[in-house]
């Protein structure tokens, strides 16, 4: 029998549609079931129903039973951002880890709670992140060497190369909005939301400093459905760290061929000894050949932007091959979770760590839409 | 100083072409040694630089860091919606880099260098070659220092 069961809250069109893999493929690991609210939308409850079909595990309805049982040890929490943090809190009240998607949710508040109650049910908790990629792992290890003597600022950048682009009119100047007008959109994300999260998190992992100022630009560039919908597809931010460190992203999604990979992901460190830019896509191979490159199809009507890897398939797929990454990372999120839980030990990404991160990223939205630094403190 | 005449030049070619559509952010890095300028007007040459390239006019701009750490983090926002970050630092013993990302609302364009080239760049531009006008140089260096006072964020 396998030590740890997992309970999946959440199905197709989440990342589930990753998460619940790599907890299978983990030898202490086994798929008990998929869950979900009693009464969520139809569309949702196919999606559900439909993964675990996929994943070969069984569709519990009833989220309260599901949670009472003995056999699951873990809940991996993949819903809505805007009911994420609340039904984390629940998993982790009835005595489960819970592993939960980025960001954390959409509430604050909502995101405290889940803190403190899995605090008084001394479980552990970790949101996914980008610190278990071989690129992340290279700069902290670059930081810790003292190479680059006082680390003095990071400057991420987060560009995922995803949509088909230049619909968004460029003269229609962004206004944002505070607080932000809803978070979960079929054809559109707010992009600070889902990539800032990554960069203020591996700032914080790097420097273990606090941010206590943001200032954030918020900007429509590319497409015509975040538009639509009222969200940003680009953000540009300046943070201030509480040990003077100095901090700058940007972050967003700029069309499937902008980049040769998936996107731009790179820190660059600067030190009181050097500067250094680590990029996700070194080392790597460079091919040039002369089979014919890869052109974006017609996209999926539902998921435009290929958020999920189900309807990206169903659209035909992403078939790049000028760049190839060498090396990989030495494991799954998933499994450093549950390395954490073996070892009893908190994990470098918990829920603390999500709200505190949730925290900035609000204080962002308030930024963008004041046009004035916001202090955290 | 740096001569970013021959990048300029490059850049600006391939922007013409039309294949990035309308450049609507940058994000340049810039590190050199303490032998080919001072802070200030280096990143003010920097922010020179991106300005010609997004083809929009200054609107604000938000810095931080210090001379005495070597190193300014600017926030350059540009009318048009347009954004930029640049940083730019002088390493008495570090190798002279310089990155540039141009995003388009059709593609980007990267440029990278931290070799020999850029070294006979640096060595070319001993004299300042700034192209634009003396009064918003001047402008864009009173905001960078009232921003770096302050903390605030100074329009133009």
């Amino acid at each position: 029998m396998k030590k740890y069961g997992v309970l999946l809250l959440g199905g197709d069109r989440t990342h589930q549609e990753n998460y619940g893999p790599d907890f299978a493929d983990d030898p202490r690991c086994q798929l008990i079931g998929l869950t979900d609210e009693v009464g969520v939308p139809s569309q949702r409850d196919a999606w559900n129903r439909s993964l675990a079909q996929r994943l070969g595990i069984p569709f519990l309805p009833q989220l309260d039973q599901a949670l009472e049982r003995e056999d699951v040890h873990i809940a991996c929490v993949c819903v809505e951002f805007e009911r994420r943090a609340q039904l984390a809190a629940r998993c982790a009240e009835a005595g489960k880890h819970v592993y939960v998607d980025k960001p954390i949710g959409s509430s604050l508040e909502a995101a405290e709670k889940l803190v403190s109650v899995a605090a008084k049910a001394q479980v552990k908790t970790q949101m996914f992140s980008m610190l278990r990629s071989a690129w992340a792992q290279r700069a902290k290890e670059l930081v810790d060497s003292g190479l680059l003597g006082d680390l003095l600022g990071i400057h991420c950048d987060t560009l995922f190369a995803k949509g088909l682009t230049g619909t968004a009119d460029l003269g229609r100047i962004r206004e944002e909005h505070f607080p932000p007008k809803g978070f979960s959109f079929m054809k559109s994300k707010r992009e600070l939301f889902t990539t800032g999260v990554y960069s203020i998190g591996m700032m914080g992992w790097l420097c273990g400093q606090s941010v206590e100022r943001v200032y954030a630009r918020t900007s429509n560039f590319f497409f015509q459905e975040h538009q639509e919908d009222d969200v940003e597809d680009f953000a540009a931010l300046t943070l201030d760290f509480d040990g003077g460190l100095v901090g700058s992203l940007s972050g967003g999604r700029i069309g499937f061929l902008s980049h040769p990979l998936g996107g731009l992901l790179r820190v660059t460190l600067v030190g009181s000894r050097g500067t250094r830019i680590v990029d996700s896509a070194e080392p790597r191979l460079e091919i040039s050949c002369d089979a014919p490159t890869w052109r974006p199809g017609k996209p999926h009507p539902q998921d435009p932007m290929a958020f999920w890897g189900s309807s990206t398939r169903e659209a035909g797929g992403v078939h790049k091959f000028g760049w190839r990454g060498v090396g990989s990372s030495g494991g799954s999120d998933a499994s450093f979770f549950v390395d954490c839980i073996d070892a009893d030990r908190e994990s470098d990404m918990n829920a603390t760590d999500g709200a505190e991160i949730l925290r900035v990223l609000l204080a962002a939205y308030e930024s963008a839409a004041s046009g004035k630094v916001v202090s955290l403190v | 100083m740096i001569d970013l005449t021959p990048l300029k030049t490059a850049v600006f070619q391939e922007v013409s072409s039309g294949r990035l559509g309308e450049p609507v952010f940058a994000r340049l890095i810039l590190v050199i040694s303490s032998d080919h300028g001072h802070l200030l007007p280096l990143c003010q040459q920097a922010l020179g630089f991106i300005q010609e390239l997004l083809q929009f006019p200054a609107e604000a701009v938000l810095t931080r860091g210090s001379q005495e750490s070597g190193s300014l983090t600017v926030q350059l926002d540009l009318e048009g919606g347009r954004s930029a970050l640049a940083v730019v630092a002088i390493r008495r013993e570090e190798e002279p880099q310089l990155d540039l990302l141009l995003v388009g609302n059709h593609g980007t364009l990267r440029y990278r260098n931290d070799g020999p080239l850029l070294e006979a760049e640096l060595d070319a531009g001993s004299e300042i070659k700034v192209t634009e006008s003396t009064a918003s140089a001047t402008g864009l260096r009173q905001a960078l220092q009232e921003s770096l006072r302050s903390g605030e964020r100074v329009r133009l």
